[in-house]
């Protein structure tokens, strides 16, 4: 009986000695696939702020387990807890991610037709503009200067396809500054010039 | 029985006492340290010191996994066994160099933002000053293009320098430069081979106003580069009119269609109004001379122009100018009322030198 006791005692303190939980390591690798993933999908260039959060998050929950790994008795709940709170966290990066990437494609969309469309007007006005000796060596420098627009809308579009959307977006801002500074000088000239054949009544 | 009972009762506290005291001799966990390192390596990356201080920060994070590591390795031993000495000194060691390399991206951001900004104004002064400086002089497509391509190359970096975006306009504005630099050396090098002309050029203009003075005689000087027509009586300059050329301006005339104006000694070979010109009025010269004929007979040989191809003719300096650009097919404009002048003035025979420049290029771009 004596030694019965005994027994149960140190195999009680023993139990406390170390007494643990089972380590959450399928939340462990799940929260980190969902990282990788929100990672894969671009959020370190189009969620930044909160990719870094999402990883500080995560390294927070790691150091709670090594914490609770420490401990004599150890709990995992807090950490499956955060664990799950990162792996969700993550699904939203990824969203907010793909979500950002969208809009900056259609943004880079709708530049590179407005600056289609103003290229066709452009030559369309250079076919209008005056044809004096003198407009018609302007007019073929401005011809050389829409080729380059061209190309670099053409390049942004390949770009588009590689996905390097915000080098895209300001390639294609660009090449719209400089169709639509040709086209303002179009639009004057040919305005200038129409106003010209209607003082002298022709 | 009681005696049994205290045994249990002492053996019991015996252990407790024992646990207590092992538990409160085991050294703390480094989670502050670790959390502080952690701290600063976020504040760190949100500040993209992993691009500005690269090597700070991923000492940094490097010494921050150690640090885990090491507590992990740590945690696997018995508890009264562990010792938390080298994951408490490799988190100092990540929170001091993610602060480091905080201070530094801040300086670097700070300092970058301004270069930056004084690179993009000196940039568009570079651009201002080559169109301002080579303007007038021709360009080839592909120059034209590579002009282009700059001012995009510019527009982008400016728009990523105004989003904070500072690497990715660095990297535009060095590319700006580069074709700002390659055009720069196109226009020095077509200068230079046109100016090694120079020489002759000054000797004709001595000659002329030589002749001019010796004879009292009146004669035209040509300065294509500096469009100016000059008209002299006796040696002495008397006139000065602004000029309009062609655009394919630089370089001497080498046959028929190539919008470039002669260069030499030529006279005026007929005075022309009303229905005999197209223009306002118009002095029609000797070109080509016997110099052009031969000169033209060797580029053929040399293969420099076409087998068929024609010399040109009626090169005129005429009315009609005033445009403010470069429009003629290879003529001299000048206003009407300063083609009246000369008109009045030259009669068939008087002397037209054409040059490119009257100042050596040193002179004109120090």
């Amino acid at each position: 009986m004596k030694n019965n006791l005994s027994l149960s005692f140190l195999g009680l303190t023993a139990l406390l000695l170390v007494s643990c939980s089972k380590l959450p390591q399928t939340e462990i690798d799940l929260a980190n696939a969902a990282i990788e993933e929100t990672k894969a999908a671009g959020a370190e260039t189009y969620a930044h702020d909160n990719f870094i959060t999402l990883q500080d998050s995560m390294n927070r929950v790691m150091v709670n387990l090594e914490v609770q790994k420490s401990k004599l008795l150890k709990n995992y709940t807090s950490v499956v807890e955060g664990l799950s709170g990162v792996t969700g966290f993550a699904h939203e990066v990824k969203l907010e991610t793909e979500n950002r990437k969208a809009e900056l494609k259609n943004e880079i969309q709708k530049t590179i037709a407005e600056v289609k469309t103003l290229i066709e007007t452009n030559k369309q006005l250079i076919l209008e503009a005056p044809k004096g000796k003198e407009g018609a060596t302007a007019l073929v420098a401005m011809q050389g200067e829409l080729d380059s627009i061209e190309a670099a809308i053409n390049e942004a579009s390949t770009m588009l396809e590689s996905g390097d959307y915000l080098a895209t977006l300001d390639k294609a801002r660009a090449a719209k500054e400089k169709a639509h500074s040709i086209n303002t000088e179009l639009t004057e000239v040919i305005a200038k010039y129409k106003g010209n054949v209607k003082n002298k009544g022709i | 029985m009681t005696k049994f009972i205290v045994y249990i009762l002492t053996f019991f506290l015996v252990s407790l006492l024992c646990i207590i005291i092992l538990v409160l001799s085991v050294e703390d966990p480094p989670q502050d340290e670790i959390n502080r390192a952690q701290k600063r390596l976020v504040e760190a990356e949100k500040i993209k010191s992993s691009k500005y201080a690269p090597e700070l920060f991923h000492s940094a994070s490097a010494y921050y996994d150690s640090s885990l590591n090491a507590w992990r390795h740590e945690n696997e031993r018995l508890f009264l066994f562990r010792n938390f000495k080298k994951a408490k000194e490799f988190a100092a060691l990540s929170n001091l160099l993610a602060e480091e390399a905080i201070t530094v991206t801040r300086n670097k951001i700070s300092v970058t933002e301004e270069l930056l900004g004084l690179r993009i104004s000196m940039l568009e002064n570079r651009f201002h000053d080559l169109i301002e400086k080579y303007g007038n002089i021709p360009i080839n497509n592909a120059g034209r293009n590579d002009l282009v391509k700059g001012k995009l190359l510019l527009s982008e970096g400016i728009l990523a320098y105004n989003q904070e975006n500072f690497l990715a306009s660095k990297i535009k504005l060095d590319s700006t430069e580069l074709i700002i630099s390659l055009l720069d050396e196109y226009y020095v090098k077509i200068l230079g081979d046109y100016f090694s002309q120079y020489p002759q050029w000054h000797h004709w203009v001595t000659q002329s106003i030589s002749n001019s003075k010796r004879n009292k005689t009146d004669c035209i000087i040509i300065d294509k580069y500096a469009r100016e027509c000059m008209l002299y009586d006796n040696g002495r300059m008397v006139q000065k009119f602004t000029i309009e050329l062609s655009v394919n301006w630089i370089g001497d005339k080498n046959e028929q269609g190539d919008k470039s104006t002669p260069e030499g000694l030529y006279v005026i070979k007929n005075k022309k109004s009303g229905k005999d010109t197209k223009y306002y009025k118009a002095l029609l010269l000797n070109y080509p001379n016997e110099e052009d004929k031969k000169r033209f007979v060797l580029n053929k040989k040399k293969k420099i122009i076409e087998q068929d191809a024609k010399i040109g003719s009626l090169i005129e300096i005429h009315g009609n100018g005033g445009k403010g650009i470069d429009w003629t097919d290879g003529c001299i404009a000048l206003k009407d009322s300063d083609i009246d002048i000369l008109f009045e003035v030259c009669n068939i025979g008087t002397r037209v030198t054409i040059v490119g420049s009257l100042k050596p290029l040193k002179e004109l771009f120090p």
